[in-house]
C-alpha cells in the first residue's frame, strides 16, 4: 500500500491530479454499471475502517461516501456529533488525535469552520497513518462536491477548456462554489458569477471568476448553471434582501430565465434544494437538470478519493 | 548607590536632545546630572549605544487579576522590562478600587516596570453607565476605557468624555460599529474570500471612528482611539487633528509589521482584533506614524494559552502577545527607512507620556525619573529569543527584527540586563 495523503482540497491539486481522478471515477463508474457490487478482487479498502465524522447536518454527503467506502470493502464508523459531547471551542486537534489513535485507514469530516480539517489532520498525523478527508469545510471547501460536479460536466462536454460555468447564488458563504472555481480554472473553464452584492461580494473575482451583475445576461452565456442556494444558516445579522420571492424575482432560475439558457446548456444544482426559491420546481426536475447524475456521480467521485487518499489501489 | 553612564549616545525626542558621547548620572531614582559627577558606584560604558527615556505602552493585558493561566503581572512586566519599556498601563480596566490595590501590590511586589491601572469607562464595561471616574482616579486609574468593547450608546460617550476633562483623565475608545463586524473573524478582502472565513470591513472600524470623533468634537473634549488598523482611519484622524479636534490615536506592533496574508493556512496566531489589514492600510499606518497622524505604538498585548488557540480559526481567540516587542518594531521600521529615529522614538516616549497627560515621564532630564533604556538600534535577533512572556501566542515568531534593548532602568533600578551589563546588575 502506497502512502496516505490527506486529501483538504480542490486548490492545493494540479490539473493532472483532477484528470487522474476523474478517470479513476470513470473507471469505477463502468464496474459498478455491470455489478452491484465491486469484484473482490476491486476491493482494495477490504478489512479496513473508515470514520465518517460529521459536525454538521448531511444527507447526500455522508450516505454518498459511506456506500463509496463501502463499495471499497471498508467498514464504517459514523459519528454524528450533533448529539456527541463535542461543544464549540474544543479542539479539533484533540479529536483527530483520539481518532487517528485507533487507527482507521481514512476520516471523512464535516464541520462549520473553514480550516477545520487541517487541525484534525494535524492531530491524526501526530499518532498514525489516517488519511482525512474533507468532506466541507465552513465555506472554505468541499473537493468531492467539485470533483462529482466535473465528471458530471465532463460527461456533456468532453473538454472543459473553453467552456463556459455559470455559478448562480451565495457564493461568499459556499464551499461547493470555491472548490468548483478552484477546479474549473484548472481545467480551462471560463466561470461567471451571478448573485447580490452582498453575497457575491467583488473580491471574489480574485479567485478566478468573473462577476455578471446581471442574471439575465449571464444565463445565455453558459453551458452549464449551477444554482446555489442561501445559506440562511451562515448569515449574521438581518436577512440581506428584502425577501424570497425579491430574491427569485431578481436571482431565482426561473421558467422563463431557464428558457433563455443556450441550446444543449443544463442545470446543475449540489443540493440541498430550495424550490420556488433559487430554482423553479419546474426547472429542477426538468429535461436540462442532471440533478440525479450529479448524486450517481457521487459515488464513483468519492471512491476515486478515498482510493488516492488511503493510497490503496484497486486495479 | 549613584550610577553613571558613559559614552552614550543620549537620544529623547521630548527634550529634543540628540547628543553624542554623553554622560548621564543617575542616583536615587532620579536623573542628577548630564556630565560627570565624581566616582560613581556602577559604571556603565555605552560603547556609543543609544540611551533613550523608557518605554510607555499604553495597552497591554496583564492576565491578572483572573487569568494567571495566560499571563502574570511578573512575567508580563519582566517581558516588558526586557523589551524597553518602564511603564505599562494595564488592562482589563476595572471599575474596582480593591482590584487596583491588588494590580498596585503586585506591580510592587513584581517590580521590573511600573504599572499603571486602566479604569473602566463603565460599570462592568458594560455600556450602560459610567464608571466612577474621580472615585478609580484617586485610586490611581490614569486612563478609562472599555478595552476591546466600544461605547454603543453615543449620549454615554458624550457624558463620559465630558466627565473626563473635568476630573482630569483620558478617554481610550476601541472604534468599531459592532453590525457591521458581525460574525466577523479576520479582515474582509481577497483573503477571507479564498478562505471562506466571515469578513470584517474596514467601514466597520471606520464607522466607529468618525462617530467617535464627531462626538468629541462636539464636546471640545479629548479623546484617544486605540489600534486603529486601516487607512481610512488614520485619514479620519489626519482630518480630525487639522480641524482642530483633540484626538490622539496609537496602532499595534502587528498592524506596522503584517497583514492578512499571515492568516493564509488558518493561523489562529494572526487573528487579532482589529483585524490584520491589506498591504495598503499597513502602508498607511506606517505613514500615519511618520507624519504624527498616528501619536504612538501600544503593544495591545493580549495573551493566550495553546488551548485558546490551538483550534479552529472560529474558535480562536483574537490577541496577540507583543509586551516586548513595542521598542523594536519601532526600531526595524528605522532600519528599513520607513520612519525617523525621532518619530520612532517619540511614538513610544513622549507621544503617549502626553496622551496620559504624563509630562514626567517619556523624557530625560534632570530631577526627572530615572526611566531609561540602553538600545542597540542596529542589533539583529529574531523573536523567540530569550522569549520573557508567559503567552507565545505571537504572529512573528521566528521574524527578524532590528534593534534590541541591553539595559532598561526603572526609577534608577535595573529591571533588564543583556548578558553584556549583566555584571552590573
Amino acid at each position: 500500500m502506497a502512502g496516505q495523503e490527506h486529501f483538504l482540497g480542490i486548490e492545493p491539486l494540479g490539473k493532472e491530479d483532477i484528470l487522474g481522478l476523474l478517470d479513476r471515477a470513470r473507471s469505477f463508474r463502468e464496474r459498478l454499471t455491470l455489478l452491484p457490487r465491486l469484484e473482490a478482487q476491486d476491493r482494495c479498502l477490504d478489512g479496513q475502517s473508515v470514520v465518517t465524522l460529521f459536525y454538521e447536518a448531511s444527507t447526500r454527503t455522508r450516505a454518498s461516501f459511506e456506500i463509496a467506502a463501502q463499495q471499497l470493502g471498508a467498514s464504517i464508523v459514523s459519528i454524528a456529533s450533533e448529539s456527541s459531547s463535542v461543544k464549540k471551542g474544543e479542539s479539533l486537534w484533540d479529536t483527530g488525535r483520539t481518532l487517528g489513535a485507533m487507527d482507521p485507514v481514512a476520516i471523512v469530516c464535516r464541520h462549520p469552520s473553514a480550516g477545520s480539517t487541517q487541525l484534525l489532520a494535524a492531530g491524526a498525523e501526530s499518532v498514525g497513518r489516517a488519511a482525512v478527508i474533507n468532506a466541507g469545510d465552513g465555506a472554505h471547501e468541499h473537493p468531492t462536491q467539485a470533483l462529482l460536479d466535473a465528471l458530471t460536466l465532463v460527461d456533456r462536454l468532453q473538454d472543459l477548456e473553453g467552456r463556459t460555468v455559470a455559478i448562480i447564488g451565495d457564493i461568499i458563504h459556499s464551499r461547493v462554489a470555491r472548490s468548483n472555481l478552484f477546479l474549473l480554472r484548472k481545467l480551462g473553464a471560463r466561470v461567471l458569477l451571478g448573485g447580490p452584492r452582498s453575497l457575491v461580494p467583488d473580491e471574489l473575482e480574485t479567485l478566478g471568476g468573473t462577476i455578471v451583475r446581471d442574471v439575465d445576461a449571464l444565463i445565455p452565456e453558459a453551458d452549464a448553471v449551477m444554482m446555489l442556494r442561501v445559506q440562511f444558516e451562515r448569515l449574521h445579522g438581518p436577512p440581506p434582501f428584502p425577501s424570497l420571492s425579491d430574491y427569485t424575482r431578481t436571482y431565482g432560475l426561473t421558467n422563463e430565465r431557464a428558457a433563455r439558457m443556450r441550446p444543449g446548456a443544463f442545470v446543475m444544482h449540489p443540493g440541498p434544494m430550495n424550490r420556488g426559491i433559487e430554482i423553479a420546481p419546474d426547472v429542477a426536475d426538468g429535461p436540462t437538470s442532471v440533478v440525479a447524475h450529479q448524486v450517481r456521480n457521487g459515488i464513483a467521485a468519492r471512491m476515486a478519493v478515498l482510493e488516492r487518499a488511503t493510497g490503496a489501489s484497486a486495479p | 548607590m549613584r550610577t553613571e553612564f558613559r559614552r552614550v549616545r543620549l537620544f529623547d525626542p521630548g527634550s529634543g536632545l540628540d547628543q553624542a558621547d554623553a554622560t548621564v548620572v543617575v542616583e536615587g531614582g532620579t536623573i542628577v546630572a548630564f556630565e560627570r559627577r565624581g566616582q560613581p558606584d556602577q559604571l556603565v560604558d555605552g560603547q556609543g549605544l543609544l540611551l533613550c527615556p523608557g518605554i510607555i505602552d499604553l495597552r497591554a493585558h496583564l492576565g491578572q487579576p483572573g487569568r494567571p493561566d495566560r499571563e502574570t503581572v511578573l512575567s508580563a512586566t519582566r517581558a516588558a522590562a526586557k523589551g524597553g519599556t518602564t511603564t505599562v498601563v494595564a488592562l482589563p480596566a476595572t471599575d474596582r478600587v480593591e482590584v487596583v490595590a491588588m494590580l498596585e501590590a503586585w506591580a510592587k511586589a513584581a517590580g521590573p516596570t511600573r504599572v499603571l491601572p486602566a479604569g473602566a469607562f463603565t460599570v462592568g464595561r458594560q455600556g450602560e453607565r459610567l464608571a466612577e471616574f474621580a472615585k478609580l482616579r484617586a485610586a490611581g486609574c490614569v486612563l478609562f476605557t472599555d478595552g476591546n468593547r466600544p461605547i454603543r450608546d453615543a449620549q454615554l460617550l458624550r457624558y463620559g468624555l465630558e466627565t473626563a476633562v473635568d476630573v482630569g483623565v483620558p478617554v481610550m475608545t476601541h472604534a468599531e460599529d459592532e453590525t457591521l463586524a458581525q460574525g466577523g473573524v479576520m479582515h474582509e478582502g481577497a483573503v477571507s474570500a479564498r478562505l471562506g472565513l466571515v469578513g470584517i470591513p474596514r467601514a466597520a472600524e471606520e464607522v466607529g471612528v468618525a462617530r467617535d470623533l464627531a462626538v468629541a468634537e462636539l464636546t471640545g473634549a479629548a479623546i484617544h482611539i486605540s489600534h486603529v488598523s486601516s487607512a481610512g482611519s488614520v485619514e479620519l484622524i489626519r482630518q480630525a487633528k487639522r480641524r482642530g479636534v483633540r484626538v490622539s490615536a496609537d496602532v499595534s506592533p502587528h498592524h506596522l509589521l503584517l497583514d492578512a496574508d499571515a492568516v493564509v493556512g488558518y493561523a489562529t496566531h494572526a487573528k487579532l482584533r482589529p483585524p490584520l489589514r491589506e498591504a495598503s492600510d499597513r502602508a498607511a499606518l506606517v505613514e500615519g506614524l511618520a507624519d504624527g497622524s498616528v501619536d504612538a505604538v501600544a503593544s495591545d498585548h493580549e495573551p493566550r494559552t495553546n488551548l485558546e488557540k490551538n483550534v479552529e480559526f472560529d474558535a480562536a481567540s483574537p490577541g496577540a502577545a507583543a509586551i516586548e516587542l513595542l521598542l523594536p518594531t519601532l526600531t526595524t521600521l528605522v532600519a528599513e527607512g520607513a520612519l525617523t529615529l525621532e518619530r520612532a522614538l517619540s511614538a513610544c516616549t513622549r507621544g503617549p507620556a502626553r496622551i496620559l497627560g504624563r509630562e514626567d515621564l517619556g523624557r530625560l532630564r534632570v530631577g526627572g525619573p530615572a526611566d531609561l533604556v540602553l538600545l542597540d538600534p542596529e542589533a539583529q535577533w529574531s523573536v523567540g529569543d530569550d522569549w520573557q512572556s508567559r503567552a507565545r501566542n505571537t504572529p512573528l515568531w521566528g521574524r527578524s527584527l532590528s534593534g534590541r534593548p541591553l539595559l532598561t532602568m526603572v526609577r534608577g533600578r535595573m529591571s533588564f540586563a543583556d548578558h553584556r551589563f549583566e555584571e552590573i546588575q
